[in-house]
């Protein structure tokens, strides 16, 4: 290959000309950043793993549906009760889930883009470094379908019917009879199933994907942070799926 | 590593491929996938002698030969670079087209080739792309300053042993362009992550380091690559089976550029 640019009638080959970060200006070096592809994956992987950080905590106070209706509502108004926690959280994640979800598709788009025309015939390769997977492949898929589920979820539970218990003497919300009756619906719980494992799937990837992202790779570890984050994938899915099944079996 | 099936040839005759090959004039019009059919192939050829095969009998009929790139054919110029079957260098890993056998296939096989398909490597005509885009990329940073004059001496310059096998791992890129054709984006993270660890690992051109990550970078995004969903095909389908972790590093090299206000 020439080293002097050819011209050539399609495409995007741009003539060649060095762009220095600009840096003179704090904020037009921060969007240059924000806008390449590594500082794209840098802050889906930072959001993401933000968002994911939610997830096992989320889980292990769901899992107190399990013990019954006292435990979990009493466990849900002391988390009320600590001043600013849930306001600063739910303001936090949103603006995480804002951020990841629309950096994600922006960047799906302008990868698909690059891509220009598609093949006819193509393939995984065969070699074993591939980390490959249905999971991988799907991840746009997986994000959208998150992207769905939340606010569906927010208007099933936090802004859902308000059923007032007298708990240890002191009024409280009875989100435990909220959650039993929404899960008495075969397809609330069919739904509900469905988006855990998409939610399994996405940290599938995504977890050792950020990992990478960051540039946190070495050889010895890198595989076992992809087992990790493939376990992690497979029990914080298998865990919220659970809940549904349960409490509709039990119902 | 994959093990090749052994020549299942029990008559004397070659074996009968089938191929359906990408056929564009140019840069500018459509192409499309033509069949044709090959009764003699040895299995001792080469893919591309395969190729050279087809092309004779397209010239002995005055049809136009199939537009392919080859220069070494051992495997170390990175020339040649075909999408066979929907892979890239086909079956093999560790595999350059030009050292994949036809012993690899069976008699009656099809085989669908293509050329690199990315936004940034556009169709010259039939299975040639133009690459150059990789060449701007270098051209961009992947370059070290030196004193000239008198030769310096040999070993003043310490390289730790381990940076330098990184060093060398990554020096063994043959810019063919197998990570872009391979990775669902498009991406030259594989590639350009090869040169900037190459270079960022070695104490020489040290003074350019943020500058050559930034620049390097840059230059990649202009071109219209994509960027890297960490899924290792790439790494996969390398013929110098570059690991992944280059682009770590690229990822490394960048930010603390950035941060550093390198330009
Ligand atoms: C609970 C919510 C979510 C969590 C925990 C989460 C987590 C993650 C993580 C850890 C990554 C890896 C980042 C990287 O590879 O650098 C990722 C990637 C991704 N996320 Fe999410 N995510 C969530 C919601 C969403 C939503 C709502 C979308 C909407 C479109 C989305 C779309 C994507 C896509 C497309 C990628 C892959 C980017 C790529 O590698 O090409 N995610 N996510
Ligand atoms: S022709 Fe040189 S690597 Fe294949």
């Amino acid at each position: 290959m020439a080293l002097e640019s050819r011209a050539v009638p399609t495409g995007r080959t741009t003539p060649y000309s060095p762009r220095p970060f600009p840096t003179a200006d704090g904020a037009v070096a921060r969007r240059a950043y924000a806008v390449s592809t590594i500082g794209t994956k840098v802050i889906l992987a930072v959001t993401g793993l933000a968002l994911f950080l939610f997830l096992p905590i989320h889980l292990v106070g769901n899992l107190l549906l399990l013990v019954g209706s006292d435990t979990f509502n009493r466990y849900a108004r002391s988390l009320e009760s600590i001043p600013v926690l849930v306001p600063v959280a739910e303001v936090g994640l949103l603006a995480l889930f804002v951020i990841h979800a629309s950096k994600a598709v922006l960047n799906f788009l302008a990868n698909r883009r690059a891509r220009g025309s598609n093949y006819a015939a193509k393939r995984p390769a065969t070699g074993g470094a591939s980390r490959k997977t249905w999971a991988s492949a799907s991840m746009i898929v997986s994000g959208i379908t998150i992207g769905v589920f939340v606010p569906v979820h927010l208007l099933q539970m936090k802004f859902g019917a308000y059923y007032p218990v007298t708990l240890d003497g002191a009024p409280a919300r009875d989100l435990y009879r909220l959650v039993r009756e929404l899960f008495h619906d075969p397809f609330v719980v069919a739904f509900y199933v469905f988006c855990m494992v998409v939610v399994g799937a996405h940290i599938y990837h995504g977890f050792a994907s950020a990992f990478q992202s960051l540039g946190a790779y070495h050889p010895r570890y890198a595989p076992l942070v992809l087992l990790l984050g493939r376990g992690l994938g497979v029990v914080i899915g298998a865990g919220f799926l659970a809940l549904p099944l349960v409490m509709y079996a039990a119902r | 590593m994959i093990v090749n099936p052994a020549p299942t040839r029990t008559a004397p005759k070659g074996m009968r491929i089938a191929l359906r090959v990408w056929r564009q004039a140019n840069a500018t019009t459509r192409g499309r996938l033509v069949n044709y059919q090959l009764d003699d192939v040895s299995p001792d050829m080469s893919f591309l002698e395969m190729l050279d095969v087809l092309n004779e009998t397209l010239i002995k009929k005055g049809e136009e030969p199939v537009d392919f790139e080859s220069d070494c054919r051992e495997g170390i110029c990175g020339s040649c670079g075909l999408m066979i079957d929907g892979r890239a260098h086909g079956p093999l890993a560790g595999t350059t087209t030009c050292q994949l056998h036809m012993r690899t296939y069976r008699d009656g096989d099809e085989i669908v080739i293509e050329p690199w398909r990315a936004e940034a490597f556009p169709i010259l005509k039939d299975l040639s792309v133009d690459r150059s885009a990789f060449d701007r990329i270098i051209v961009a940073g992947g370059f070290v300053s030196v004193n000239t004059g008198a030769a310096p001496d040999a070993n003043a310059v310490l390289v730790p042993k381990g940076d330098a096998d990184l060093a060398m791992d990554a020096a063994a890129c043959i810019a063919c362009g197998a990570c872009v054709a391979q990775c669902k984006n498009a991406s030259a993270a594989l590639f350009t992550g090869a040169k900037v660890s190459h270079l960022s690992l070695l104490p020489q051109g040290g003074p350019e380091r943020g500058r050559r990550a930034i620049r390097m970078v840059q230059q990649m995004d202009a071109e219209g690559f994509g960027s890297c969903s960490n899924e290792g095909e790439c790494e996969a389908v390398c013929p110098k089976q570059i690991s992944i972790g280059t682009i770590a590093r690229m990822n490394r090299e960048f930010t603390r550029a950035a941060l550093d206000g390198a330009s």
